[in-house]
């Protein structure tokens, strides 16, 4: 398969069979969750530092390569270096050295290396998620959070088929676009013009017949779904079915007495 | 679906069908069908584009509803809502585009897509999944995800999920036009095998003669009507008919056509090129004229 399509359809999803690919994907949606909050929550260096090693770990004992998670992680460097370079000398405390008039205070140090360590922390994390649970997987604890919308008439089941077509078609969609630019190149339609606005115009004779195909795709997919019983009701049975098994209650269980270790160490560290 | 008579076939009485609602001089894509396709037939479709080929496929499952007439699947009707599931589990439909009617990313999966639908519960479903992508050997790439596979594997996928919830007939709208002659042939083999192992009949719609050829009988279709309905030495015999509404005979039927019109004198509507060639040697072996 084409690597950007590949990448497009699996996301980051790396299938190695690991402990932590079988953990419910409930229980990992449900924790990332939570781990955001408490990332956002930590005051000192010392709780981010330490669950950045522990995150590694858990890297490790999930089989992803640490390249893999550099290619998440590069994105936000730029971000963080920008930030990084404006804070370390404005913030105001007492000064380390001093470049002409700059000055560096040990304030901004730490706030700086703080936010590059919550940073990594967020963006590992979530990318943790998306590097050991499968789209389809996904789709699953979704839909088991969406329950509630029950409540108010909506159906988990149908939001959650929306949610698993549109990944579906995200590829043929990417191969007809490609296919479309091909045909509008060789009409000599200006995609590479040094003018912005010619460049913009040139995509619009691309996203009307990219909308006409979309939509006779759409249509074709509702026949094949509809002539294989599909009715949209609520009878229908899964063929994933999840189960909270020992495995899933050990890994709470671990992740529960990592967060309050952190959260502990976060406190005491702060505050002594 | 009390009161309904037992029937073993699709049968269409005097269906006619429109796409744009009806006002005075309203193109029928469909103009008084009547046919009968019973249990265990192997039918091909034939007919020029725009001729209502798809039309009629759609009629056969319950995608559309005539607009007068009826169309009762083993003695159901398709006006009927009530039987709308009764008459798609038992005549699944396989279109042209296989990315145009995979549901899920993984084969299993969507094989299982209408399992589920069904209601049908998990174990079962594994089973039964498993069993059907054996029987189109396939079971290898259970896990696969389709954009892996060729164009002719994933028409199979397509077949395994119609397959799976053992319908009475296949009905294929051009499935093989995007496949290449070696993926052809595989579909074509598994057709025949499952009509003749399995007694599920098939419809197959087909732009290619030597395809339809295969079949124990051929509709040909020309803007909205049945013109012909026979066997298809039967039907290859008319071929200055069927070149006039722009459809062409296998090779074979042509090649002796025209070997005919040089003056020798071999039996019409011949299919097979094995007979074909028991003919011609026949001819060769014979007196010399
Ligand atoms: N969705 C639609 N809306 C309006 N008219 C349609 C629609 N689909 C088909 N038609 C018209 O109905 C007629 C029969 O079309 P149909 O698709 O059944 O032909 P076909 O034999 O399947 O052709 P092909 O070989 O191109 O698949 C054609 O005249 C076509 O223009
Ligand atoms: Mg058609």
């Amino acid at each position: 398969m084409n690597p950007i399509l590949q990448e497009v359809t699996l996301g980051n999803f790396l299938q190695t069979n690991s402990v932590v690919h079988k953990i419910d994907p409930r229980l990992k949606l449900g924790s990332v969750f939570v781990y955001t909050i408490l990332i956002c929550m930590f005051r000192g260096i010392y709780a981010l530092l330490l669950t950045f090693v522990a995150l590694l770990a858990v890297y490790k004992g999930a089989k992803i390569p640490l390249k893999a998670l550099w290619k998440n992680l590069k994105v936000i460097v730029p971000i963080i270096t920008i930030a990084a370079m404006v804070n370390i000398f404005l913030i105001p405390g007492s000064v380390v050295f001093e470049i002409w008039f700059l000055k560096v205070t040990k304030e901004g140090l730490i706030f700086t290396l703080m936010m590059f360590f919550r940073a990594s922390c967020l963006v590992s994390g979530t990318a943790l998620l998306t590097f050991t649970t499968s789209p389809g997987s996904l789709v699953d604890a979704l839909e088991y959070f969406a329950r509630p919308v029950r409540m108010f008439g909506g159906s988990p089941n149908e939001i959650a088929m929306a949610i698993s077509i549109a990944i579906r078609f995200v590829p043929t969609l990417f191969t007809e676009l490609g296919k479309i630019i091909a045909a509008q190149k060789s009409r000599v339609a200006p995609f590479d013009s040094p003018k912005l606005r010619e460049r913009l115009r040139a995509y619009l004779p691309v996203i009307v017949p990219l909308f006409h195909i979309t939509s006779k795709r759409a249509e074709d997919l509702a026949c094949a779904m509809e002539s294989r019983c599909y009715a949209g009701n609520n009878k229908r049975t899964k063929f994933r079915i999840l189960r909270f098994g020992t495995l899933d209650f050990v890994a709470l269980v671990l992740m529960l007495v990592c967060a309050v270790g952190t959260f502990w160490v976060d406190r005491w560290r702060l505050y002594s | 679906m009390q009161g309904r008579k037992k029937q073993n076939m699709i049968e269409l009485k005097n269906v006619h069908f429109s796409y744009e609602s009806a006002t005075k001089d309203t193109k029928l894509a469909l103009n008084r069908i009547n046919l009968k396709i019973s249990c265990g037939e192997f039918v091909a479709v034939v007919g020029a584009n725009g001729s209502g080929k798809s039309t009629l496929a759609k009629h056969l499952n319950g995608l559309l509803i005539p607009t007068s007439g009826d169309v009762l699947v083993l003695g159901a009707n398709t006006k009927c809502e009530e039987d709308s599931i009764f008459i798609k589990k038992n005549v699944g439909m396989v279109f042209q585009n296989p990315d145009n009617q995979l549901v899920f990313t993984i084969v299993e999966e969507d094989v299982a897509f209408a399992l589920e639908n069904l209601g049908v519960p998990q174990q079962e479903m594994r089973e039964r999944v498993e069993k059907t992508l054996s029987q189109l050997n396939i079971l290898e790439y259970k896990n696969a995800s389709n954009a892996e596979l060729s164009g002719g594997q994933k028409q199979l996928v397509a077949i395994a999920g119609v397959l799976v919830i053992n319908p009475k007939f296949i009905v294929l709208d051009e499935s093989t036009a995007m496949l290449d002659p070696q993926s052809r042939d595989d579909v074509m083999c598994i057709l025949k095998k499952l009509n003749s192992e399995l007694g599920i009949a098939v419809v197959l719609i087909t732009h290619f003669m030597e395809e339809a050829a295969l079949a124990e009988r051929i509709i040909v279709m020309n803007e909205g009507k049945v013109e012909l309905d026979d066997s298809p030495r039967q039907v290859f015999k008319k071929l200055e008919l069927l070149e006039s509404i722009g459809l062409s005979v296998p090779q074979v039927t042509k090649f002796c056509h025209e070997l005919n019109l040089l003056g020798e004198n071999l039996p019409l509507g011949i299919v097979d090129e094995n007979e074909c060639a028991i003919e011609l040697a026949k001819i060769l072996k014979g007196p010399r004229r």
